[in-house]
């Protein structure tokens, strides 16, 4: 059976961390993807500055940047930006010690949440999974984003083809979207 | 209850990818993998300066680490398990999350020791790339004296 291919080709990507080295680490991924448009940043701010001159059309974003926290960033892409801005897919990379992030950038209104280290083959698979699954928005007082009760549904047989192309749960919420985040 | 709009807007990242051309995840992933090996010696070397930066830190800091130490040595604690994970330094990767394990456990309880880091710095460069690190039974012994530590600072972190 051949596989499906996609075409990264036209795709801008912002890579936001404050090591040099990640950054150059998931370029190198994304290169070799196909991805066309590759621009990194080092702090949120710079990532703000860089948004609001530049259509950008995934976004992956450490959990802890320098001078804000990742959710602190994706608030404010979520809220005070236009469309289609608002709406632009965010990946989440979490460190080992970021792990309690995780709620945090999820009810900010990340896409979805990957722990490092990541694969070329996990990332290659969240990306994928982002682009190819329709997901609703919701927008309430308080908050706006990606539906967080959001599930993959199981193939037939209730297994996955590979390990990696099960959701990370600890992403998915449990409450309600109307809930307080 | 307020408001609650859904919706499912235009991703144009979902169009883009749906183009004709590009390329299998087999192919893409192979030659990320390719893209990322090229520059496995520069991860070395960040490795590294991440684990002389936390010898730095431990030696200026005599018998006790104030929290702001700590959360520095975390910092680059977790540069490595990051880099030891991607470039499979395996025992190198199980050292730093026992180091990271060991300082969440130490802040937890206000505590400031530094011997329990150190001992971690040490089995850190033990194991850091470039260096003839034990194998087999003997790094498995380094990695449990490690998690006897560290199992020790935990319990002192547990609820009563």
């Amino acid at each position: 059976m051949s596989q499906l291919k996609l075409n990264f080709r036209s795709v801008t990507t912002l890579v936001i961390d404050r090591d040099r080295y990640t950054r150059s680490l998931v370029g190198q991924m994304l290169r070799g993807f196909g991805v066309g448009g590759i621009e990194s940043v080092d702090s949120g701010e710079a990532a703000r500055k860089y948004i609001q001159d530049n259509f950008v059309d995934l976004c992956i974003v450490e959990a802890n940047l320098p001078d804000m926290s990742g959710a602190d960033f994706i608030r404010w892409v979520r809220r005070e930006q236009k469309d289609p801005v608002r709406f632009m897919p965010i990946l989440v990379l979490t460190g080992y010690t970021q792990l309690r992030m995780i709620s945090a950038v999820r009810d900010a209104g990340a896409n979805i949440v990957v722990k490092k280290p990541v694969s070329a083959q996990v990332l290659f698979d969240r990306v994928a999974w982002i682009a190819r699954t329709p997901r609703a928005y919701i927008e309430t007082a308080d908050y706006v984003g990606p539906d967080r009760r959001f599930k993959e549904l199981v193939p037939p047989g209730g297994r996955y083809r590979r390990e990696t192309d099960a959701p990370v749960q600890d992403a998915m919420a449990k409450q309600a979207n109307g809930d307080k985040a | 209850m307020g408001v609650k709009k859904v919706f499912f807007p235009k991703i144009r990242l979902a169009e883009l990818v749906a183009a004709p051309g590009g390329t299998t995840r087999d192919d893409a992933v192979a030659a990320a993998v390719r893209n990322v090996q090229a520059i496995s010696g520069e991860g070395d070397a960040v490795m590294n300066a991440s684990i002389q930066a936390i010898e730095k830190i431990v030696a200026g800091a005599g018998a006790r680490l104030d929290p702001g130490a700590l959360e520095s040595i975390l910092i680059h604690a977790d540069q490595v398990i990051t880099l030891a994970g991607t470039f499979g330094y395996e025992s190198l990767d199980r050292a730093a999350r026992s180091l990271c394990d060991t300082i969440e456990s130490l802040l937890a309880v206000k505590a400031s020791d530094a011997a329990p880091v150190a001992v971690h710095v040490d089995a850190m460069r033990l194991f850091s790339p470039g260096k003839a690190s034990p194998q087999g039974d003997a790094a498995e012994g380094v990695l449990a004296e490690l998690a006897r530590v560290q199992a020790y600072y935990r319990s002192r972190a547990a609820p009563q």
